[in-house]
């Protein structure tokens, strides 16, 4: 039994993506650099959705035979670009909570002394 | 010639409360209690507190960073104050009072001189695979680096004006990357590096590991952070 088609499936999906980000944005949560990424997946999902042949025109041009394979492997290629982003923002982070923790312990020492 | 009224003893202690004031008072015998820094890694014991109550310089780190991040601190703070070097002693009383005018006389030559345990004097035995695995380490970094070191992994080292210069925006907090990393950096770096044998005492807590599977995990992280380090570019860390 199947309630929804796969057309208002991806609208859904794209909604609920729609009205968590921005919710998350509102609330501050989120910030604009990470919320860009969503939005252009939630937008992405949208067209496909409302113009199901953009997908198939999209996926044979890419030499798939089912869109939806090809569907697959966009989320998936855009899923570990995603989180090699986030590895490598928290090394960043790491890094310099380490150096404000260095610069605390010097400028505490040094105030200390005077 | 170097001042030694002008070094730097950076003491880097992690819940060291324990052997920590044996270490302090040995130090004040030869060493003014101003070129004394215990750098507090973050601890959860007292270790913050004896330190106050020795009067000596304390750099207190709110979050744990490991050696590598301890020293990085006393680095940046030598720097400022205008130390001519640092010379890295350990809370845990491995390291003797003694022995450091013997790894300060060899600064006077080089950039960077590690206390070795293994190059003829003392009684510092590790026995099993991790000797070997500590010599196959030091073999390799002796060839990288062109020059013969024994022990790679001692935190009993001196580091000159270059050195300090270099280390404090340039130091590896992670694991073996503060003693096997920073050999390589320096050596990148142009320093001159130089090894003198010391003695050290038996550790007081803690005993080496020995077992097999120990030794074979500690050859293996230290190979990636040699390989890693040697691919690096040499950006100063942020």
């Amino acid at each position: 039994m199947i309630l929804l088609d796969g057309q208002t499936q991806g609208l859904v999906i794209a909604g609920l993506l729609f009205v968590v980000t921005f919710e998350l944005l509102r609330r501050r949560f989120l910030t604009e650099k990470y919320a860009a990424i969503w939005i252009v997946l939630t937008v992405v999902i949208c067209v496909f959705s409302i113009f199901p042949p953009v997908l198939s025109v999209v996926a044979e041009f890419f030499g798939f035979q089912l869109p939806a394979n090809f569907f697959i492997v966009i989320i998936l290629v855009f899923l570990i670009g995603f989180a090699m982003q986030i590895s490598l923002e928290v090394g960043k982070l790491e890094s310099e909570v380490q150096r404000l923790a260095e610069e605390i312990a010097v400028t505490k020492l040094e105030n200390n002394d005077n | 010639m170097l001042d030694s009224k002008n070094v730097l003893i950076a003491v880097p202690a992690f819940n060291e409360e324990e052997s920590l004031p044996e270490v302090l008072e040995l130090l004040l015998e030869r060493y003014d209690r101003n070129q004394i820094v215990v750098i507090n890694d973050g601890s959860k014991d007292r270790t913050a507190s004896v330190a106050r109550n020795f009067n000596v310089k304390l750099l207190d780190l709110p979050i744990n960073l490991g050696v590598g991040g301890a020293m990085r601190t006393a680095f940046l703070f030598a720097l400022r104050q205008d130390f001519d070097a640092v010379v890295q002693f350990d809370a845990d009383g491995q390291h003797l009072v003694q022995e450091i005018p013997t790894l300060l006389s060899s600064l006077n030559n080089n950039d960077l001189v590690i206390g070795s345990r293994f190059a003829g004097v003392g009684n510092y035995r590790t026995i099993g695979p991790r000797r070997w695995a500590m010599r196959l380490l030091a073999f390799f970094i002796s060839r990288s680096v062109n020059h013969k070191l024994t022990d790679v992994t001692s935190g009993f080292r001196a580091s000159g004006r270059k050195a300090v210069e270099l280390f404090a925006s340039n130091y590896p907090s992670e694991y073996l990357g503060d003693t096997v990393e920073s050999i390589v950096i320096a050596h990148k770096s142009k320093l001159k590096i130089a090894e003198v044998p010391v003695a050290m005492a038996y550790r007081q807590k803690g005993k080496p590991s020995q077992s097999l599977v120990q030794a074979t995990l500690f050859l293996g992280r230290a190979f990636i952070v040699l390989l890693l380090s040697n691919m690096h570019k040499n950006s100063s860390r942020k």
